[in-house]
């Protein structure tokens, strides 16, 4: 008698333990994003990359030299991206160039 | 065909860049990619890491969103892929009486508070913004209606114990940041907003538990306000005895400090704010933009609207481009935060291209302005929209 409760016990853990509602675990789709080639692609492949997707720049509307250059120095200087300045001013111009106006 | 300048030189730019081959008309049609995320129906994709997704318009034909079409927007990678609810803590600290540290059955012990509430995004509408503002380009998508069950923030404060001297409170998630200088996303409130009756710690969604990207297991409801505030997969709750200005409260998410939160198009506010409110809108649903419909017959028009927490009070709708406006019907009330579905019988009596219109007003008579206001950040989007159809 002890024995069986002791077992349906036992049972009824192993259910909770692998209840669905206990764990969730997802694997996020790697979706490729090939940008137009062009002088400075490589470094927005590996630094811009580091942090983001690269839809976020496809994503955006076409924007001048200016503001390009405010949005890399926005990653920069607000959210740390370890960017040189020559790599920066490479990153830009690729931007510009390909999704300027 | 009757087209406008602009229209044209649209017309123009498209055929031209088609004939080329240019990249950008490419890009035009991946922004309207649809992708399979976990737990997710076919969402348009606008970033995949972290995962920005919008919900396709043809949702809003509903009261209530299901949860796996909901929108997904998280700020840094890496975003939570595994929770188990056996390890996770909802932590409770910083200016209280004792530190807490609560597991879910602990939480669901709590009472348990329901109700339909619109979550949308700042940002929802950015792309429509002219001239273009930087940011995640959303449509009409990120938002949507869903049926929220939790228990009171409220209640899990008091069992923590309010210090005197307490103003505001920070709310942090499961999402992370790839190296220490990347602001991890943190939110505060005010003290006396945190209190209120109606917000809400959520473990379920429409009567289900979380999708992990919707932020299982738990997340903060503040119905009436911008989803900003709604942090997902929360892990820790501090009090506070001064201001949070950390980067995602100053100088992000914040709205020109006047009564329109807008400012001159292009220029940039003398102070801000935190954002805050939603403010009061419609959506057209059904005709879509670009419609054929036959001429004698009766065609329901029929949208949503809402307002941040005050009930619609009348929705009206214009098919002449904003003459003459008409009172549409609304359907089943589930109160303040939830939107209302409105409908307007329309017979189109002669063929030609017509401008549907419709404007929400909420009880305390916000209503929605005829062009858009403009902010540098691209938040608070609520144009009357146009849509075209033609009559045949």
């Amino acid at each position: 008698m002890k024995l069986t409760i002791l077992l349906i016990l036992l049972i009824l853990l192993c259910i909770t333990i692998v209840s669905a509602e206990d764990m969730k675990t997802i694997t996020l789709p790697d979706l490729k994003i090939e940008l137009r080639e062009g002088e400075g692609l490589n470094k927005v492949k590996t630094l811009c990359n580091t942090c983001h997707s690269l839809d976020y720049i496809t994503m955006q509307p076409l924007f001048s030299v200016q503001q390009w250059t405010g949005i890399v120095n926005k990653m920069r200087k607000v959210f740390g991206a370890p960017i040189s300045d020559i790599d920066a001013e490479e990153i830009i111009k690729y931007l510009s160039i390909n999704f300027g106006r | 065909m009757n087209i406008s300048r602009r229209d044209f030189m649209k017309l123009a730019g498209i055929l031209a860049f088609s004939a080329f081959g240019s990249p950008h008309i490419l890009l035009a049609e991946e922004k309207k990619r649809l992708v399979s995320f976990p737990e997710k129906k076919e969402l348009i994709l606008l970033t995949s890491r972290p995962p920005n997704l919008e919900t396709p318009l043809h949702y809003f034909k509903e009261l209530i969103t299901p949860e796996d079409a909901l929108f997904v927007r998280w700020h840094t990678h890496p975003v939570p892929t595994s929770v188990d609810l056996r390890l996770w803590r909802l932590r409770i600290g910083g200016n209280t009486e004792r530190e807490l540290s609560l597991s879910m059955e602990d939480i669901k012990k709590l009472e348990k508070v329901t109700y339909t509430a619109v979550i949308q995004c700042s940002g929802n509408g950015r792309s429509f913004f002219e001239p273009k503002v930087p940011g995640g380009q959303w449509g009409n998508g990120a938002m949507g209606n869903c049926t929220w069950g939790g228990v009171r923030l409220r209640d899990v404060l008091n069992m923590a114990g309010i210090r005197p001297g307490s103003v505001e409170v920070t709310f942090d998630g499961l999402d992370s940041v790839v190296m220490p200088s990347v602001p991890d996303f943190i939110k505060s409130l005010p003290l006396d907003k945190a209190l209120e009756d109606d917000i809400i710690l959520a473990y379920e969604i429409n009567g289900k538990s979380l999708p992990l990207l919707n932020g299982f297991p738990l997340r903060l409801i503040v119905p009436g306000w911008y989803a900003t505030y709604w942090v997902k997969s929360l892990t820790e709750i501090r009090v506070l005895d001064k201001s949070f200005e950390a980067f995602w409260m100053k100088p992000a998410y914040r709205i020109p400090d006047n009564p329109c939160g807008c400012v001159e198009p292009g220029t940039s506010p003398n102070k801000t704010v935190p954002i805050n409110r939603m403010t009061t809108r419609s959506l057209i649903v059904e005709p879509e933009d670009g419609a054929v419909l036959k001429s004698g017959r009766v065609f329901r028009i029929s949208g949503i609207a809402f307002s941040g927490g005050y009930s619609i009070k009348d929705v009206v709708i214009s098919v002449d481009g904003g003459k003459t406006w008409h009172q549409t019907e609304f359907g089943r009330d589930l109160g303040r935060y939830s939107w209302v579905q409105w409908y307007y019988n329309w017979r189109p009596s002669k063929p030609g291209k017509y401008i549907l219109m419709a404007k929400a007003t909420n009880s305390i008579g916000e209503s929605q302005p005829f062009e858009s206001l403009w902010n540098p950040s691209g938040y608070l989007w609520n144009k009357i929209e146009r849509v075209e159809v033609a009559v045949k």
